[in-house]
């Protein structure tokens, strides 16, 4: 389309809108047919258009901006931008149209034109012209290979093996500078890691440190010594004695009550998780060899396990991958933590450890990608091929290369 | 790095957007500035009525889905020297009047 006025051209406001209804006669609109106001549309002088920047908000993040509340836009210089709320996190990716878009401050819409009277020429001015703009897509599950591995550079091993440097120690701010999700989400994947705060700092509690602390505690109870600390009967505040005494971080009580603990009857008194801490003594075992023979791993689990405990196969999902192999059975350490997020990579990778999968197996790998067990189907939908043999269902790769 | 938007004054101004196809060129050639685009009327029924030249655009006003914010980069301060970059979300947009038909030709009697 083509502009044809020259912008130096005077004009008579009368004599303007003359020939602007005299254009909409022979375009076949009658002007009295209109309402009372049209605008001659401009562009400002100078036109600076790339001062502005379009993002594609909902009614939602538009009631915060205008509550006077504060967005982030938050990234290292390698990642795709995310746009981060206090509670929510959104993926921003530039958009275009075909389309020119003609941004005026002014410019009055059908709500605010002026409707009756005498009709008259109004002006409006267009400050911008974009084609582009930012999209935001709202990010419900948080990539947290990131965050783990920041978290992994400075294990807290004990205070006997701290120093006075807090070097490779974050805090939740140094960690949202680097982390690309809002403070809730970011708090909420923390929560589910062995994780405390330690002088300020977000820490991730070593598994010998863990394991030591445990074992305290479960021989504490065992002696039956300490009013209020047996395996069923944990008395909160006993509990956080014990620690204290045993020189443990404060917080450390808090992780530990969260994570290996449960909740009974009784308010204040918690007893010790059986899964929870069953799965931790099969994790020591398993980290110490690489492979194990499954006659020998249950019976050592058994023996190391507290003594009111008893392990159970489903304990181990998402930890050990057990192998029923042609004569013997093993089990080896097999993490979920330490498969990689993007499903494509996930599933090639469970796919080149062991071809083919009953569900019940894979589930547990695949339960931290994806929201609710339908979505789990649509997983195995888009990435596996399946096949029944004997009755029972099995999942394969899609790739060929895998399946020999 | 953290980018923070948000706005400046105490009320976020509401903008409209008028969305043409396909780009815009002067007769002139270069730029824009301070030229004219045309003369916008609407019909009792809140039809747009565009007119661009020779040309008659019929439109329509539509809600977005999602509003759109404007952000403009903040003015560096020249006495910091490194100063963090920051947006200022100046309007939003709910409304853009859509012109979507081929431009009709308006023949001049001359």
């Amino acid at each position: 389309m083509e502009i044809s006025s020259p912008s130096t051209e005077m004009f008579d406001s009368t004599a303007r809108l003359t020939k602007a209804e005299e254009y909409l006669r022979l375009a076949k609109v009658d002007p009295s047919d209109l309402h009372a106001e049209t605008q001659v549309v401009s562009f400002a002088a100078p036109l600076l258009s790339d001062d502005y920047r379009l993002i594609e908000l909902d009614k939602h993040l538009l009631e915060r901006l205008e509550q006077g509340e504060t967005i982030i836009l938050r990234g290292t210089e390698n990642d795709i931008p995310v746009l981060c709320t206090d509670k929510q996190t959104f993926q921003v990716k530039e958009a275009e149209t075909s389309n020119a878009l003609l941004l005026s401050p002014d410019c009055h819409a059908t709500g605010n034109v002026v409707k009756e009277g005498v009709h008259f020429l109004g002006a409006c001015q267009v400050v911008s012209v974009r084609s582009h703009y930012l999209e935001l897509k709202e990010v419900v599950r948080l990539k947290t290979s990131r965050l783990r591995e920041l978290l992994e550079e400075r294990p807290f091993f004990g205070w006997e093996n701290e120093t006075d440097s807090q070097a490779n120690c974050y805090s939740i701010d140094d960690l949202l500078e680097q982390v690309q999700g809002s403070k809730a989400q970011l708090l909420q994947v923390i929560e589910t890691l062995p994780v405390c705060e330690i002088d300020g700092k977000l820490r991730q509690l070593a598994f010998e440190y863990r394991s030591r602390m445990l074992a305290d505690l479960v021989d504490t109870c065992e002696s039956g010594q300490t009013t209020g600390l047996s395996e069923d009967h944990l008395n909160r505040q006993a509990v956080r004695e014990f620690f204290a005494a045993n020189k443990a971080p404060p917080s450390f009580t808090d992780w530990f009550l969260r994570a290996l603990c449960t909740a009974t009857d009784v308010p204040d008194v918690l007893r010790l998780d059986e899964r929870q801490v069953c799965r931790h003594y099969a994790e020591l075992l398993l980290r110490g060899t690489k492979r194990f023979n499954w006659d020998d791993f249950w019976t050592a689990w058994c023996q190391c396990v507290p003594v009111n405990m008893t392990p159970k196969e489903s304990f181990l999902e998402g930890l050990g991958l057990i192998e029923q192999g042609a004569r013997i059975k093993t089990i080896e350490l097999f993490p979920v933590e330490d498969l990689p997020e993007d499903p494509q990579e996930r599933f090639d990778l469970l796919f080149r450890r062991r071809p083919k999968w009953r569900h019940a197996d894979m589930e547990p790998y695949l339960r931290d990608l994806a929201t609710s067990p339908k979505e789990i189907g649509v997983l195995l939908t888009k990435f596996c091929r399946s096949t029944t043999v004997g009755g029972q269902k099995l999942y394969n790769s899609r790739d060929s290369s895998y399946s020999a | 790095m953290q980018i923070p938007i948000r706005m400046t004054g105490d009320r976020i101004d509401e903008w409209v957007i008028i969305e043409l196809q396909g780009a815009l060129e002067s007769s002139l050639g270069g730029d824009l500035s301070g030229k004219e685009i045309g003369t916008l009327s609407y019909t009792k029924e809140g039809a747009p009525v565009l007119i661009v030249g020779h040309h008659a655009l019929f439109g329509k006003e539509v809600a977005l889905d999602k509003p759109l914010g404007v952000l403009v980069k903040k003015q560096q301060q020249e006495s910091q020297e490194q100063c963090a970059p920051a947006f200022d979300i100046v309007a939003s947009v709910k409304r853009k009047i859509v012109f979507k038909s081929r431009p009709r030709p308006i023949v001049t009697q001359k």
